[in-house]
Protein backbone atom coordinates (compact mmCIF):
# COMPACT_ATOMS: atom_id res chain seq x y z
CA UNK A 1 0.00 0.00 0.00
CA UNK A 2 0.98 3.43 -1.03
CA UNK A 3 1.71 5.69 2.83
CA UNK A 4 -0.09 8.64 3.66
CA UNK A 5 1.09 12.14 1.80
CA UNK A 6 0.94 12.79 -1.66
CA UNK A 7 1.37 10.27 -5.12
CA UNK A 8 1.19 10.96 -9.00
CA UNK A 9 -0.65 7.72 -9.58
CA UNK A 10 -3.55 6.06 -11.82
CA UNK A 11 -6.91 6.54 -10.92
CA UNK A 12 -7.30 2.88 -11.22
CA UNK A 13 -4.80 2.46 -8.22
CA UNK A 14 -6.51 5.17 -6.62
CA UNK A 15 -9.49 2.98 -6.33
CA UNK A 16 -7.63 0.28 -5.07
CA UNK A 17 -5.88 2.32 -2.36
CA UNK A 18 -8.97 3.79 -1.29
CA UNK A 19 -10.65 0.26 -1.26
CA UNK A 20 -8.16 -1.65 0.95
CA UNK A 21 -8.18 1.37 3.49
CA UNK A 22 -12.33 1.88 3.41
CA UNK A 23 -11.28 -1.91 5.23
CA UNK A 24 -12.21 -4.08 1.72
CA UNK A 25 -10.30 -7.62 2.45
CA UNK A 26 -11.85 -10.05 -0.56
CA UNK A 27 -11.88 -8.92 -4.17
CA UNK A 28 -12.75 -11.27 -7.25
CA UNK A 29 -12.68 -10.26 -10.91
CA UNK A 30 -11.84 -11.02 -13.99
CA UNK A 31 -9.80 -8.96 -16.05
CA UNK A 32 -10.91 -6.30 -18.46
CA UNK A 33 -9.64 -3.07 -19.83
CA UNK A 34 -9.45 -0.71 -18.96
CA UNK A 35 -10.25 -1.63 -15.05
CA UNK A 36 -7.60 -4.02 -14.82
CA UNK A 37 -4.92 -1.70 -12.88
CA UNK A 38 -7.37 -2.39 -10.16
CA UNK A 39 -7.63 -6.13 -10.27
CA UNK A 40 -3.64 -6.03 -10.26
CA UNK A 41 -3.18 -3.88 -7.61
CA UNK A 42 -5.87 -5.73 -5.48
CA UNK A 43 -3.93 -8.87 -5.78
CA UNK A 44 -0.51 -7.33 -5.34
CA UNK A 45 -2.01 -5.87 -1.77
CA UNK A 46 -4.60 -7.58 -0.67
CA UNK A 47 -2.52 -10.57 0.97
CA UNK A 48 -0.13 -8.16 2.28
CA UNK A 49 -3.64 -6.81 4.65
CA UNK A 50 -4.60 -10.61 5.40
CA UNK A 51 -7.37 -10.21 2.67
CA UNK A 52 -8.40 -12.66 -0.39
CA UNK A 53 -7.52 -12.21 -3.91
CA UNK A 54 -9.29 -14.54 -6.50
CA UNK A 55 -9.14 -14.31 -9.78
CA UNK A 56 -12.21 -15.92 -11.22
CA UNK A 57 -13.22 -17.83 -14.75
CA UNK A 58 -15.33 -14.68 -15.69
CA UNK A 59 -17.95 -11.97 -14.41
CA UNK A 60 -20.55 -13.86 -13.72
CA UNK A 61 -18.70 -16.17 -11.02
CA UNK A 62 -16.96 -13.09 -9.67
CA UNK A 63 -20.43 -11.35 -8.79
CA UNK A 64 -21.09 -14.50 -7.19
CA UNK A 65 -17.81 -14.59 -5.44
CA UNK A 66 -17.83 -11.52 -3.96
CA UNK A 67 -21.19 -12.22 -2.58
CA UNK A 68 -20.73 -15.05 -1.17
CA UNK A 69 -17.46 -13.19 0.86
CA UNK A 70 -19.58 -10.70 2.28
CA UNK A 71 -22.00 -12.66 3.39
CA UNK A 72 -18.85 -14.61 5.13
CA UNK A 73 -18.40 -11.00 6.95
CA UNK A 74 -15.98 -9.32 4.89
CA UNK A 75 -16.20 -6.63 2.72
CA UNK A 76 -16.07 -7.06 -0.56
CA UNK A 77 -15.40 -5.45 -3.91
CA UNK A 78 -15.32 -6.40 -8.01
CA UNK A 79 -14.25 -4.15 -10.55
CA UNK A 80 -14.92 -4.33 -14.53
CA UNK A 81 -15.71 -2.54 -17.40
CA UNK A 82 -19.05 -2.67 -19.96
CA UNK A 83 -18.90 -6.02 -21.36
CA UNK A 84 -17.87 -7.36 -18.04
CA UNK A 85 -20.67 -5.07 -16.22
CA UNK A 86 -23.58 -6.91 -18.46
CA UNK A 87 -22.29 -10.52 -17.28
CA UNK A 88 -22.64 -9.12 -13.84
CA UNK A 89 -25.94 -7.96 -13.78
CA UNK A 90 -27.73 -10.80 -13.24
CA UNK A 91 -26.05 -11.58 -9.60
CA UNK A 92 -25.84 -8.03 -9.24
CA UNK A 93 -29.64 -8.59 -9.08
CA UNK A 94 -29.07 -10.99 -6.45
CA UNK A 95 -27.07 -8.86 -4.29
CA UNK A 96 -30.48 -6.66 -4.41
CA UNK A 97 -32.84 -9.30 -3.44
CA UNK A 98 -30.17 -10.28 -0.91
CA UNK A 99 -29.63 -7.35 0.70
CA UNK A 100 -25.88 -7.87 0.10
CA UNK A 101 -23.39 -4.87 0.88
CA UNK A 102 -20.83 -4.95 -2.13
CA UNK A 103 -18.99 -2.91 -3.96
CA UNK A 104 -18.70 -3.00 -7.91
CA UNK A 105 -16.54 -0.65 -10.27
CA UNK A 106 -17.53 0.00 -13.48
CA UNK A 107 -14.41 1.88 -15.27
CA UNK A 108 -16.66 2.58 -18.19
CA UNK A 109 -15.34 2.26 -21.85
CA UNK A 110 -16.73 3.06 -25.06
CA UNK A 111 -19.41 0.21 -26.45
CA UNK A 112 -22.09 -1.40 -27.16
CA UNK A 113 -20.09 -4.45 -26.88
CA UNK A 114 -16.43 -4.68 -27.44
CA UNK A 115 -16.50 -1.05 -29.16
CA UNK A 116 -13.39 1.17 -28.27
CA UNK A 117 -11.79 -1.16 -25.59
CA UNK A 118 -9.11 1.23 -24.26
CA UNK A 119 -11.68 4.63 -24.83
CA UNK A 120 -13.41 5.87 -22.26
CA UNK A 121 -17.61 7.10 -22.10
CA UNK A 122 -20.44 7.61 -19.82
CA UNK A 123 -22.73 5.10 -21.64
CA UNK A 124 -23.46 2.83 -18.72
CA UNK A 125 -25.18 5.37 -16.94
CA UNK A 126 -28.61 3.63 -16.99
CA UNK A 127 -27.08 -0.06 -16.96
CA UNK A 128 -26.11 1.36 -13.32
CA UNK A 129 -29.65 1.97 -12.74
CA UNK A 130 -31.44 -0.44 -14.57
CA UNK A 131 -29.07 -3.44 -15.92
CA UNK A 132 -30.32 -6.00 -13.36
CA UNK A 133 -34.34 -7.27 -13.75
CA UNK A 134 -37.11 -6.30 -10.78
CA UNK A 135 -37.35 -3.46 -8.82
CA UNK A 136 -34.81 -1.66 -6.88
CA UNK A 137 -33.11 1.48 -5.96
CA UNK A 138 -28.82 1.60 -7.25
CA UNK A 139 -26.84 4.12 -5.24
CA UNK A 140 -24.15 4.78 -8.10
CA UNK A 141 -20.92 7.09 -7.46
CA UNK A 142 -19.02 9.00 -10.56
CA UNK A 143 -15.45 10.17 -9.39
CA UNK A 144 -13.87 13.48 -11.75
CA UNK A 145 -10.56 13.11 -10.97
CA UNK A 146 -7.87 10.15 -9.48
CA UNK A 147 -8.19 11.78 -5.94
CA UNK A 148 -12.56 10.95 -6.12
CA UNK A 149 -11.36 7.64 -7.21
CA UNK A 150 -10.28 6.66 -3.61
CA UNK A 151 -12.70 9.24 -1.92
CA UNK A 152 -15.64 8.35 -3.34
CA UNK A 153 -14.54 4.37 -3.18
CA UNK A 154 -14.06 4.56 0.59
CA UNK A 155 -17.81 5.93 0.55
CA UNK A 156 -19.15 3.68 -1.35
CA UNK A 157 -17.71 0.69 0.71
CA UNK A 158 -19.43 2.78 3.62
CA UNK A 159 -22.67 3.24 1.88
CA UNK A 160 -22.78 -0.59 0.96
CA UNK A 161 -22.43 -1.25 4.49
CA UNK A 162 -24.54 1.32 5.55
CA UNK A 163 -27.62 0.25 3.56
CA UNK A 164 -27.18 -3.16 3.12
CA UNK A 165 -27.02 -2.90 -0.81
CA UNK A 166 -24.60 -2.87 -3.76
CA UNK A 167 -22.94 0.74 -4.90
CA UNK A 168 -21.89 0.65 -8.09
CA UNK A 169 -18.69 3.33 -8.56
CA UNK A 170 -19.29 4.25 -12.26
CA UNK A 171 -16.11 5.67 -13.66
CA UNK A 172 -14.95 6.18 -16.62
CA UNK A 173 -11.62 5.47 -18.28
CA UNK A 174 -10.24 8.22 -18.70
CA UNK A 175 -10.35 8.57 -14.87
CA UNK A 176 -8.98 4.95 -14.32
CA UNK A 177 -6.54 5.37 -16.77
CA UNK A 178 -5.12 8.87 -15.88
CA UNK A 179 -1.89 9.67 -13.87
CA UNK A 180 -2.70 12.36 -11.73
CA UNK A 181 -1.94 13.56 -7.84
CA UNK A 182 -3.86 11.63 -4.93
CA UNK A 183 -3.36 12.73 -1.63
CA UNK A 184 -3.81 9.89 0.81
CA UNK A 185 -5.11 10.52 4.18
CA UNK A 186 -3.46 9.59 7.58
CA UNK A 187 -6.65 7.80 7.77
CA UNK A 188 -10.44 7.63 6.31
CA UNK A 189 -13.83 7.45 8.06
CA UNK A 190 -15.30 3.61 7.55
CA UNK A 191 -19.00 2.24 8.09
CA UNK A 192 -19.68 -1.01 9.39
CA UNK A 193 -22.56 -3.07 9.13
CA UNK A 194 -25.57 -3.78 11.72
CA UNK A 195 -24.74 -7.30 12.79
CA UNK A 196 -26.74 -9.01 15.26
CA UNK A 197 -26.20 -8.87 18.91
CA UNK A 198 -29.27 -11.17 20.55
CA UNK A 199 -29.83 -14.97 20.35
CA UNK A 200 -31.93 -14.36 17.43
CA UNK A 201 -32.18 -12.37 14.63
CA UNK A 202 -34.40 -11.34 11.40
CA UNK A 203 -31.80 -11.16 8.75
CA UNK A 204 -34.34 -9.74 6.02
CA UNK A 205 -36.93 -7.83 8.27
CA UNK A 206 -36.39 -4.78 10.66
CA UNK A 207 -38.31 -2.14 13.18
CA UNK A 208 -35.26 -0.25 12.90
CA UNK A 209 -36.26 3.12 11.33
CA UNK A 210 -33.40 3.00 9.13
CA UNK A 211 -34.99 -0.12 7.11
CA UNK A 212 -31.81 -1.95 7.21
CA UNK A 213 -31.68 -4.92 8.99
CA UNK A 214 -29.18 -6.62 10.94
CA UNK A 215 -26.78 -8.34 9.39
CA UNK A 216 -24.84 -12.60 10.63
CA UNK A 217 -22.68 -14.46 8.82
CA UNK A 218 -22.10 -17.25 8.33
CA UNK A 219 -20.83 -19.48 10.85
CA UNK A 220 -21.83 -17.33 13.31
CA UNK A 221 -24.53 -19.66 15.17
CA UNK A 222 -27.65 -17.61 13.82
CA UNK A 223 -30.10 -19.64 11.64
CA UNK A 224 -28.84 -18.07 7.92
CA UNK A 225 -31.18 -18.33 4.88
CA UNK A 226 -29.80 -16.49 1.52
CA UNK A 227 -32.29 -16.74 -1.75
CA UNK A 228 -32.69 -14.51 -4.26
CA UNK A 229 -36.18 -16.01 -4.29
CA UNK A 230 -39.06 -14.35 -2.67
CA UNK A 231 -38.73 -14.59 1.23
CA UNK A 232 -40.18 -13.29 4.71
CA UNK A 233 -38.01 -11.19 7.00
CA UNK A 234 -36.99 -14.61 8.35
CA UNK A 235 -34.93 -15.69 5.00
CA UNK A 236 -37.50 -18.34 4.41
CA UNK A 237 -38.95 -18.47 1.14
CA UNK A 238 -42.16 -16.93 0.55
CA UNK A 239 -43.74 -16.24 -2.59
CA UNK A 240 -47.02 -14.44 -1.51
CA UNK A 241 -47.60 -11.02 -2.80
CA UNK A 242 -48.09 -9.09 0.77
CA UNK A 243 -44.38 -10.77 1.35
CA UNK A 244 -42.83 -9.65 -1.71
CA UNK A 245 -44.44 -6.33 -1.88
CA UNK A 246 -43.37 -5.46 1.11
CA UNK A 247 -40.03 -6.87 1.16
CA UNK A 248 -39.53 -4.43 -2.39
CA UNK A 249 -41.25 -1.81 -0.48
CA UNK A 250 -38.98 -1.64 2.34
CA UNK A 251 -35.87 -2.21 0.13
CA UNK A 252 -36.36 0.91 -1.46
CA UNK A 253 -37.81 2.64 1.20
CA UNK A 254 -34.53 2.59 2.74
CA UNK A 255 -32.60 3.73 -0.03
CA UNK A 256 -35.34 6.73 -0.93
CA UNK A 257 -35.69 7.65 2.88
CA UNK A 258 -31.80 8.58 2.46
CA UNK A 259 -32.00 10.21 -0.47
CA UNK A 260 -30.59 14.15 0.98
CA UNK A 261 -27.40 12.24 3.12
CA UNK A 262 -26.76 9.93 -0.34
CA UNK A 263 -26.72 13.24 -2.55
CA UNK A 264 -23.78 14.72 -3.49
CA UNK A 265 -23.49 17.58 -5.53
CA UNK A 266 -20.91 20.09 -6.41
CA UNK A 267 -21.67 22.82 -7.11
CA UNK A 268 -19.58 26.30 -8.91
CA UNK A 269 -20.66 29.37 -9.41
CA UNK A 270 -24.40 28.66 -9.41
CA UNK A 271 -25.48 31.59 -7.00
CA UNK A 272 -25.87 33.78 -9.84
CA UNK A 273 -26.30 31.38 -12.60
CA UNK A 274 -29.06 32.16 -15.32
CA UNK A 275 -27.62 28.45 -17.07
CA UNK A 276 -27.12 25.58 -15.20
CA UNK A 277 -24.13 23.03 -16.69
CA UNK A 278 -24.52 19.61 -15.34
CA UNK A 279 -22.02 17.30 -15.87
CA UNK A 280 -20.38 14.22 -14.37
CA UNK A 281 -17.21 12.12 -14.35
CA UNK A 282 -14.63 13.21 -16.84
CA UNK A 283 -16.94 15.02 -18.72
CA UNK A 284 -17.26 17.39 -15.54
CA UNK A 285 -13.19 18.62 -15.95
CA UNK A 286 -14.01 20.49 -19.08
CA UNK A 287 -17.48 21.79 -18.06
CA UNK A 288 -15.75 22.99 -14.98
CA UNK A 289 -12.69 25.03 -17.07
CA UNK A 290 -15.92 26.10 -19.61
CA UNK A 291 -17.93 27.29 -16.91
CA UNK A 292 -15.13 29.28 -15.66
CA UNK A 293 -13.91 30.57 -19.23
CA UNK A 294 -17.40 32.04 -19.51
CA UNK A 295 -17.95 33.70 -15.87
CA UNK A 296 -15.05 35.80 -17.06
CA UNK A 297 -16.38 36.42 -20.25
CA UNK A 298 -19.51 37.84 -18.00
CA UNK A 299 -21.73 34.96 -19.27
CA UNK A 300 -23.36 33.79 -15.59
CA UNK A 301 -22.93 30.28 -15.96
CA UNK A 302 -22.84 27.79 -12.98
CA UNK A 303 -21.46 24.33 -12.67
CA UNK A 304 -23.62 21.25 -10.64
CA UNK A 305 -21.74 17.93 -10.63
CA UNK A 306 -23.09 15.11 -9.93
CA UNK A 307 -20.78 12.49 -7.59
CA UNK A 308 -23.90 10.66 -6.88
CA UNK A 309 -25.91 9.70 -10.01
CA UNK A 310 -28.41 7.64 -8.62
CA UNK A 311 -30.69 7.92 -6.45
CA UNK A 312 -30.99 11.00 -9.21
CA UNK A 313 -31.32 14.19 -7.30
CA UNK A 314 -34.81 15.37 -8.78
CA UNK A 315 -36.16 16.89 -6.17
CA UNK A 316 -33.50 19.04 -5.79
CA UNK A 317 -33.00 19.93 -9.66
CA UNK A 318 -36.98 21.07 -9.47
CA UNK A 319 -36.09 23.48 -7.15
CA UNK A 320 -33.18 24.62 -9.38
CA UNK A 321 -35.23 24.76 -12.48
CA UNK A 322 -37.18 27.51 -10.49
CA UNK A 323 -34.19 29.51 -10.10
CA UNK A 324 -32.13 29.53 -13.61
CA UNK A 325 -33.05 29.57 -17.08
CA UNK A 326 -31.56 27.22 -18.69
CA UNK A 327 -29.61 23.63 -18.40
CA UNK A 328 -27.06 22.40 -20.16
CA UNK A 329 -26.12 18.63 -19.47
CA UNK A 330 -22.70 17.34 -20.85
CA UNK A 331 -22.06 13.70 -21.02
CA UNK A 332 -20.38 10.81 -22.83
CA UNK A 333 -22.90 9.51 -24.70
CA UNK A 334 -26.03 10.15 -26.53
CA UNK A 335 -28.22 11.49 -23.92
CA UNK A 336 -29.12 9.36 -20.73
CA UNK A 337 -28.28 12.06 -17.70
CA UNK A 338 -30.35 14.74 -19.74
CA UNK A 339 -33.30 12.72 -19.82
CA UNK A 340 -33.32 12.88 -16.00
CA UNK A 341 -33.09 16.21 -16.16
CA UNK A 342 -35.59 16.59 -17.86
CA UNK A 343 -38.20 14.48 -15.80
CA UNK A 344 -36.78 16.45 -13.13
CA UNK A 345 -37.65 20.33 -14.56
CA UNK A 346 -40.51 19.26 -16.26
CA UNK A 347 -40.71 21.81 -19.31
CA UNK A 348 -40.01 24.77 -17.56
CA UNK A 349 -36.50 25.53 -18.47
CA UNK A 350 -35.16 24.76 -21.51
CA UNK A 351 -32.65 21.73 -21.44
CA UNK A 352 -30.14 21.67 -23.88
CA UNK A 353 -27.80 18.21 -24.11
CA UNK A 354 -24.00 17.95 -25.48
CA UNK A 355 -23.39 14.90 -25.99
CA UNK A 356 -19.99 13.11 -26.88
CA UNK A 357 -19.49 9.41 -28.02
CA UNK A 358 -16.30 7.69 -30.11
CA UNK A 359 -14.40 7.78 -27.17
CA UNK A 360 -13.56 11.16 -26.48
CA UNK A 361 -13.62 13.74 -23.60
CA UNK A 362 -15.25 16.78 -24.58
CA UNK A 363 -12.49 19.87 -24.49
CA UNK A 364 -13.31 23.14 -22.58
CA UNK A 365 -13.78 25.04 -25.55
CA UNK A 366 -16.13 22.90 -27.01
CA UNK A 367 -18.48 23.01 -23.66
CA UNK A 368 -17.91 26.70 -23.28
CA UNK A 369 -18.74 27.02 -27.40
CA UNK A 370 -22.10 25.05 -26.05
CA UNK A 371 -22.71 27.61 -22.97
CA UNK A 372 -22.44 30.15 -25.47
CA UNK A 373 -24.92 29.37 -27.87
CA UNK A 374 -27.43 28.76 -24.79
CA UNK A 375 -26.66 31.82 -23.40
CA UNK A 376 -27.41 33.43 -27.11
CA UNK A 377 -31.07 32.10 -26.94
CA UNK A 378 -31.86 33.45 -23.46
CA UNK B 1 2.42 23.28 -21.61
CA UNK B 2 1.30 20.12 -23.86
CA UNK B 3 4.06 17.66 -24.18
CA UNK B 4 2.98 14.50 -26.71
CA UNK B 5 5.07 11.69 -26.09
CA UNK B 6 4.82 9.27 -29.55
CA UNK B 7 6.23 6.08 -31.03
CA UNK B 8 6.33 2.35 -31.90
CA UNK B 9 4.90 -0.19 -29.03
CA UNK B 10 8.69 -1.07 -27.08
CA UNK B 11 10.64 2.26 -27.52
CA UNK B 12 9.65 3.15 -24.27
CA UNK B 13 7.43 5.94 -24.96
CA UNK B 14 5.05 5.08 -21.84
CA UNK B 15 8.49 4.93 -19.62
CA UNK B 16 9.12 8.23 -20.95
CA UNK B 17 6.10 9.81 -20.33
CA UNK B 18 5.61 8.58 -16.40
CA UNK B 19 9.02 9.06 -15.54
CA UNK B 20 8.42 12.99 -17.08
CA UNK B 21 5.34 12.99 -15.48
CA UNK B 22 6.84 11.71 -11.96
CA UNK B 23 9.56 14.68 -12.34
CA UNK B 24 7.44 17.43 -13.30
CA UNK B 25 5.13 16.71 -10.01
CA UNK B 26 8.39 16.17 -8.09
CA UNK B 27 9.02 19.85 -8.97
CA UNK B 28 5.56 20.93 -7.44
CA UNK B 29 3.30 20.96 -11.16
CA UNK B 30 -0.13 19.76 -11.10
CA UNK B 31 0.31 16.77 -13.93
CA UNK B 32 -2.39 14.59 -15.92
CA UNK B 33 -0.59 12.06 -17.62
CA UNK B 34 -2.12 10.02 -20.11
CA UNK B 35 -1.39 6.97 -22.54
CA UNK B 36 -2.66 4.63 -25.41
CA UNK B 37 -1.31 1.81 -27.18
CA UNK B 38 -1.84 -0.62 -29.99
CA UNK B 39 -3.42 -3.87 -28.68
CA UNK B 40 -0.61 -5.90 -30.18
CA UNK B 41 1.68 -3.97 -27.36
CA UNK B 42 4.73 -3.80 -29.51
CA UNK B 43 4.90 -2.59 -33.11
CA UNK B 44 1.90 -0.62 -33.26
CA UNK B 45 1.37 3.14 -32.52
CA UNK B 46 2.30 4.30 -29.20
CA UNK B 47 1.43 7.75 -27.18
CA UNK B 48 1.82 9.37 -23.90
CA UNK B 49 0.20 12.69 -23.08
CA UNK B 50 1.99 15.19 -20.66
CA UNK B 51 -0.30 18.27 -19.17
CA UNK B 52 1.76 20.16 -17.12
CA UNK B 53 0.27 23.19 -15.36
CA UNK B 54 0.86 25.48 -12.48
CA UNK B 55 -3.22 25.26 -12.01
CA UNK B 56 -5.35 22.62 -11.73
CA UNK B 57 -6.12 20.68 -15.19
CA UNK B 58 -9.76 20.47 -16.42
CA UNK B 59 -8.91 19.83 -19.98
CA UNK B 60 -8.13 16.49 -20.11
CA UNK B 61 -7.90 15.79 -23.90
CA UNK B 62 -4.51 17.25 -25.26
CA UNK B 63 -5.65 18.93 -29.06
CA UNK B 64 -3.13 20.91 -29.39
CA UNK B 65 0.63 20.13 -28.32
CA UNK B 66 3.12 22.68 -27.60
CA UNK B 67 5.79 19.92 -27.91
CA UNK B 68 5.90 17.04 -29.87
CA UNK B 69 8.91 14.10 -29.52
CA UNK B 70 8.66 11.43 -32.06
CA UNK B 71 10.63 8.13 -31.94
CA UNK B 72 9.46 7.31 -35.07
CA UNK B 73 8.36 7.88 -38.34
CA UNK B 74 4.70 6.48 -38.28
CA UNK B 75 4.79 8.86 -35.29
CA UNK B 76 5.79 11.53 -36.52
CA UNK B 77 3.21 11.26 -39.69
CA UNK B 78 0.57 10.97 -37.49
CA UNK B 79 0.72 13.57 -34.84
CA UNK B 80 2.94 16.37 -36.29
CA UNK B 81 -0.68 18.26 -37.05
CA UNK B 82 -1.21 17.97 -33.85
CA UNK B 83 1.53 20.18 -32.78
CA UNK B 84 0.62 24.06 -32.90
CA UNK B 85 1.55 26.24 -34.63
CA UNK B 86 5.06 28.23 -33.02
CA UNK B 87 5.26 24.85 -30.67
CA UNK B 88 8.16 22.56 -31.07
CA UNK B 89 9.17 19.26 -32.56
CA UNK B 90 11.98 16.56 -30.61
CA UNK B 91 13.09 14.31 -33.57
CA UNK B 92 15.26 11.61 -33.63
CA UNK B 93 18.24 12.11 -35.80
CA UNK B 94 16.93 8.63 -37.23
CA UNK B 95 13.22 9.86 -38.25
CA UNK B 96 14.62 13.49 -39.59
CA UNK B 97 16.77 11.69 -41.96
CA UNK B 98 14.72 8.98 -42.96
CA UNK B 99 11.76 11.61 -43.61
CA UNK B 100 14.61 13.81 -45.75
CA UNK B 101 14.97 10.03 -47.58
CA UNK B 102 10.85 9.80 -47.91
CA UNK B 103 10.38 13.25 -49.11
CA UNK B 104 8.35 14.50 -46.42
CA UNK B 105 8.69 18.40 -46.12
CA UNK B 106 8.94 19.64 -42.18
CA UNK B 107 6.28 22.14 -40.88
CA UNK B 108 8.13 25.65 -41.70
CA UNK B 109 5.73 27.07 -38.60
CA UNK B 110 7.07 24.94 -35.98
CA UNK B 111 10.67 24.51 -34.39
CA UNK B 112 12.55 20.97 -35.31
CA UNK B 113 15.19 20.29 -33.49
CA UNK B 114 16.81 16.83 -33.81
CA UNK B 115 18.52 14.95 -31.27
CA UNK B 116 21.05 11.60 -32.52
CA UNK B 117 18.79 9.61 -29.80
CA UNK B 118 18.48 6.43 -31.44
CA UNK B 119 22.81 6.54 -32.41
CA UNK B 120 23.62 7.62 -28.71
CA UNK B 121 21.70 4.67 -27.47
CA UNK B 122 23.22 2.27 -29.32
CA UNK B 123 26.77 3.82 -28.82
CA UNK B 124 26.39 3.12 -25.01
CA UNK B 125 25.27 -0.56 -26.24
CA UNK B 126 21.38 -0.31 -24.87
CA UNK B 127 19.38 0.60 -27.90
CA UNK B 128 16.39 0.94 -25.81
CA UNK B 129 17.46 3.85 -23.87
CA UNK B 130 16.97 6.43 -27.12
CA UNK B 131 14.02 7.66 -24.78
CA UNK B 132 16.28 8.18 -22.01
CA UNK B 133 18.45 10.64 -24.29
CA UNK B 134 15.22 12.52 -25.83
CA UNK B 135 13.67 13.12 -22.56
CA UNK B 136 16.89 14.93 -21.43
CA UNK B 137 17.14 17.02 -24.55
CA UNK B 138 13.31 18.01 -23.66
CA UNK B 139 14.51 19.03 -19.91
CA UNK B 140 17.41 21.04 -21.34
CA UNK B 141 15.08 22.66 -23.89
CA UNK B 142 11.48 22.87 -22.22
CA UNK B 143 13.25 24.35 -18.93
CA UNK B 144 10.47 23.16 -16.74
CA UNK B 145 12.48 20.96 -14.67
CA UNK B 146 16.72 20.43 -13.52
CA UNK B 147 17.65 17.44 -14.88
CA UNK B 148 19.18 16.16 -11.39
CA UNK B 149 15.09 15.41 -10.37
CA UNK B 150 14.82 13.15 -12.82
CA UNK B 151 18.08 11.72 -12.53
CA UNK B 152 17.33 11.16 -8.89
CA UNK B 153 13.59 9.71 -10.19
CA UNK B 154 15.88 6.95 -12.15
CA UNK B 155 18.01 6.60 -9.35
CA UNK B 156 14.96 5.75 -6.87
CA UNK B 157 12.59 4.16 -9.21
CA UNK B 158 14.63 1.57 -11.67
CA UNK B 159 15.91 -1.49 -11.31
CA UNK B 160 20.10 -1.18 -10.06
CA UNK B 161 20.78 -2.90 -13.09
CA UNK B 162 19.57 -0.17 -15.44
CA UNK B 163 19.93 2.91 -13.55
CA UNK B 164 23.65 4.14 -14.57
CA UNK B 165 22.97 3.42 -18.30
CA UNK B 166 19.71 5.45 -18.12
CA UNK B 167 21.40 8.51 -16.51
CA UNK B 168 24.27 8.59 -18.69
CA UNK B 169 21.32 8.61 -21.70
CA UNK B 170 19.88 11.09 -19.92
CA UNK B 171 22.93 13.17 -19.52
CA UNK B 172 23.70 12.55 -23.30
CA UNK B 173 20.58 14.00 -24.65
CA UNK B 174 20.99 17.17 -22.22
CA UNK B 175 24.31 17.71 -23.34
CA UNK B 176 23.19 17.46 -27.37
CA UNK B 177 21.45 20.95 -27.14
CA UNK B 178 22.85 24.27 -26.42
CA UNK B 179 21.12 26.57 -23.97
CA UNK B 180 18.34 28.53 -25.21
CA UNK B 181 17.53 32.21 -23.97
Amino acid sequence: MLPPGKHLVLGNIACAEGAIRAGCRFFAGYPITPANEITQHMAEELPRVGGYFLQMEDEIASMAAVIGASWAGAKAMTATSGPGFSLMQENIGYAYMTETPCVVVDVQRSGPSTGQATMPSQQDFYQARYGAHGDYEAVVLSPWSVQEMFDLTVRAFNLAERFRTPVILLADGMIGHMMEKLVIPEKVETVERRRPAGASCTPFGTEDPSLVPEMPRFGEGYRLLVTGSSHDPTGRRDYSPRVMEAKLRRMREKILRAEGEVRDIVEAGMGDARIAVLSYGASARPSYGAVMKARKEGIRAGLMRLRTLWPFPEEYLSKVAGEVEAFLVVEMNLGKAVREVERAVHGRVEVTPLTRVGGVVPTVEEVYQAIRRVDECL
Amino acid sequence: MNILLSGTGGQGVVLAGELLSRALFKAGYEVVNTHSYGAEARGGACRSEVLVSDEEIYDLSLTEADVLIAMSTPAYRRYISRVRNGGTVILDSAVAEELERLGVDLRSDVETITVPARRVAEELGYPIVANMVLIGALVKRSRLIDLEVVKKLVEEEMRPSMREINIRALEAGYSSLPLKD
